[in-house]
């Protein structure tokens, strides 16, 4: 598992190219014969691809129908216990949690990330 | 009575462990928090088991509606962890588990504050041995800042209390409100283990670096205890709902930059805990049923998350996000139960968050608080956005690393399916939570699944979850990258240093600058008294007769001895009139 930076570019070039095997022996970089067969066992069964990386289109899709969907919804149902008056605003949730989350996104990013980050080693 | 104090079970109990072996131990320890279970349950409400000391009445049995809702899931909590962690064969982090569950029971049912300080200050113990069972350098370290965190904390906690028997001659522990310096100390006191800001920093510093099973149990205990502590004593405290607030919304930030995935969970676990302090804060009963049910809930989805984190650092190696990715393919069963965990501390209805979550929202509009309504919206946004889709993204989708391991052992899987079932159990029949809260006619009346109710939710959630896929389409959003994040720990991290330098660049000068002051001018008295005196022997004495020059030099002698600058017999001579005055006082003061 240590030499997992290594892998990583193999497992695409294997994936893209063909099932042949030889030609990646070839191109890999071989340390010693077990790790070399370690490394090809790992790359047969990475070939596999699951029903998430099959389908992460048709996940991103129905995410966005949902969305439409539930943003939809105000129309029909309205917040009769409302606390405040903007609950009674329409698609004010929808939009408030979008808006949060990018918010959010962007503060970490642009803020926290270059003020807080350290090396790994910062403290030792 | 056939009951017992539920602490004394389990911290007597730990001390048989390690006695036991294999399958035995195993059953033990099984049997000892379904024993505790049952003990809660027939405890009857009151106040009992008073021991009478010195002049105080020591009382381990406080219990009411309140207290029980935490002897109960403390129990449920205790009796997933065992499950979790019977692979391990070690009896070190079974003793330490249950002498810490043990002394959170204690806390929980404690009728008086030195009955609370004691457990206060055993849980610090077993807490920590949790944090050494890793044993990992790193471990050792960050169990040291640990105990050195709350044993300061529980200082403060101690003046508080001793102020409070100064002041009052009581140390009943009940309602005692933020009035005077004596509960402002005790309120302190609590609130560094409550993890609040600027104290928060020992949680995200030392939860991560504890074993694998030592996580999950470190998520349950303190942080609850203490909303437990707050909720009795300083409910209806403005102050707290300010300080909830806070917490529930500056840890998410830290959360979504943060590599370590158990460190993304330690920073949501205090974005949670805020819920409850705002809880607490509001002190309504629906407000403290919100807090009461949420800590409920929370031990369990928090403890889920935890495990299925565990699981994957057990089988792969490591829990940062850079590594991980593509689990799911290899441990299926594993990123279920991290998912329904998920669902449920982000609060997607018919799971135990929405139920309890909505409580404490809803109690903030009644109470027509829009800031703090506002920030528990955008917090829950926040925690679906790290703990709901980033955790399990990253650990078990993303980018496939090429682990090909094994799905997590029997135990573990048990264990979090256990905890699972009881998240979405609890979401789908509220009622069963709802019935054990300290308030039952406030719980009765509250109606969790409303359609506005269960919308409003989806909406926020559905759109949360729409930010982060749009955002990681178009590649906005940070990658996971290698480091760490500072946070308050830096103070007591770096301060060390700090107080180094300090140490060696001015106090030390000056401690030998005046060593150096010290030896000349005490070098300087010494030879021009010896030279006077020698002049005067010379010059005066010998002109008169021999003897009475010799007992001039004697005397001479005897000063040169205390001008010499010995301090241990100025010391000496000191010390021996301070005893001589004050056996005299005595003796006057007896006669």
């Amino acid at each position: 598992m240590k030499n997992l930076k290594e892998q990583v570019p193999m497992k695409d070039n294997f994936e893209e190219t063909s099932d042949d095997m030889p030609v990646i022996l070839e191109e890999k970089p071989i340390q010693t014969l077990e790790s070399s067969v370690d490394e090809m066992e790992e790359s047969l069964v990475e070939i596999e691809k699951s029903f998430f990386e099959k389908n992460v289109k048709g996940i991103i899709y129905t995410l966005y129908l949902v969305c439409t969907l539930l943003f939809l919804a105000d129309f029909k149902i309205h917040h009769h216990h409302a606390h405040f008056p903007w609950e009674h605003w329409f698609g004010f949730f929808s939009l408030y949690g979008f808006f949060c989350c990018v918010l959010l996104v962007l503060l970490a990013k642009h803020v926290v990330r270059p003020v807080m980050k350290r090396e790994e080693d910062y403290y030792d | 009575m056939i009951n017992f104090p539920p602490a004394l079970l389990f911290i007597l109990g730990a001390f048989i462990i390690p006695l036991l072996h294999g399958k035995v131990r195993a059953a033990y320890m099984l049997l000892l928090p379904i024993i505790g279970f049952i003990n809660v349950m027939l405890m009857p409400e009151g106040n009992y088991w008073v021991m009478h000391w010195l002049n105080f009445d020591l009382m381990q049995g406080q219990v009411d509606r309140l207290s029980k809702v935490w002897g109960y899931i403390f129990h449920i909590a205790v009796f997933l962890m065992v499950i979790y962690a019977l692979h391990i064969k070690k009896p070190l982090e079974f003793w330490a588990m249950f002498v810490y569950a043990g002394a959170a029971l204690g806390v929980v049912f404690a009728g008086d504050l030195f009955s609370l300080f004691v457990y206060w200050e055993v849980m610090t113990i077993g807490s920590t041995c949790l944090i050494l069972a890793r044993n990992t350098e790193r471990a050792r370290r960050a169990a040291f800042r640990y105990a050195m965190v709350h044993i300061s904390g529980g200082l403060i906690l101690l003046a508080g209390i001793l102020l409070e028997v100064q002041t009052t001659g009581s140390i009943k522990f009940s309602y005692l409100g933020l009035n005077s310096l004596a509960h402002t100390l005790i309120f302190i006191g609590f609130g560094v283990n409550a993890a609040w800001p600027f104290f928060h920093g020992w949680l995200p510093d030392a939860y991560p670096e504890a074993s694998v099973a030592g996580t999950v149990v470190l998520s349950a205990f303190t942080t609850k205890t203490s909303v437990y502590v707050l909720a009795r004593a300083f409910p209806g405290t403005p102050i707290l709902v300010v300080i909830g607030a806070i917490m529930t919304a500056f840890p998410i930030f830290y959360a979504v930059v943060e590599n370590d995935l158990r460190r993304v969970l330690s920073y949501s676990l205090i974005n949670q805990v805020g819920f409850m302090m705002v809880g607490v804060g509001i002190g309504t009963p629906l407000a403290i049923n919100g807090a009461a049910s949420h800590a409920f809930a929370h031990i369990i989805y928090k403890a889920l998350l935890f495990m299925s984190m565990g699981a994957v650092l057990h089988r792969t190696g490591t829990v940062k996000g850079t590594d991980l990715g593509g689990l799911h393919k290899t441990m299926p069963f594993t990123t279920i139960c991290c998912i329904v965990g998920a669902a449920a501390i982000s609060g997607f209805p018919l799971t135990s968050g929405f139920i309890s979550k909505s409580m404490i929202i809803t109690a903030s509009g009644i109470q027509g608080m829009p800031i703090v309504w506002l920030t528990l919206i955008f917090a829950s946004a926040g925690v679906f956005h790290h703990s709901g889709i980033k955790i399990p993204y990253f650990a078990f989708f993303a980018h496939d690393h090429g682990y090909k391991v094994k799905e997590a052992p029997i135990n573990m899987l048990v264990a979090m399916g256990i905890s699972a079932f009881l998240c979405i159990f609890l979401g789908v029949f509220p009622r069963t939570l709802y019935s054990i809260l300290p308030y039952p006619d406030a719980a009765a009346a509250y109606v969790p699944y409303s359609a506005p109710h269960v919308l409003l939710m989806l909406q926020l959630l559905f759109f949360s979850a729409l930010a982060f896929t749009l955002l990681m389409v178009s590649k906005i959003y940070p990658a996971e990258q290698k480091g760490i994040n500072i946070d308050t720990d830096i103070i007591w991290r770096k301060g060390s240093v700090f107080f180094v330098l300090i140490a060696r660049y001015i106090i030390s000068p000056i401690d030998w600058a005046i060593g150096k002051a010290y030896k000349a001018v005490g070098l300087v008295v010494l030879m021009v008294t010896a030279q006077f005196w020698s002049w005067f022997d010379w010059n005066v004495i010998d002109g008169f007769i021999d003897g009475f020059a010799r007992s001039v030099r004697g005397t001479g002698g005897r000063i040169r001895i205390l001008q010499a600058g010995q301090i241990q017999y100025t010391l000496y001579v000191a010390a021996t009139f301070v005893v001589v005055m004050m056996t005299a006082y005595i003796l006057l003061q007896l006669s």
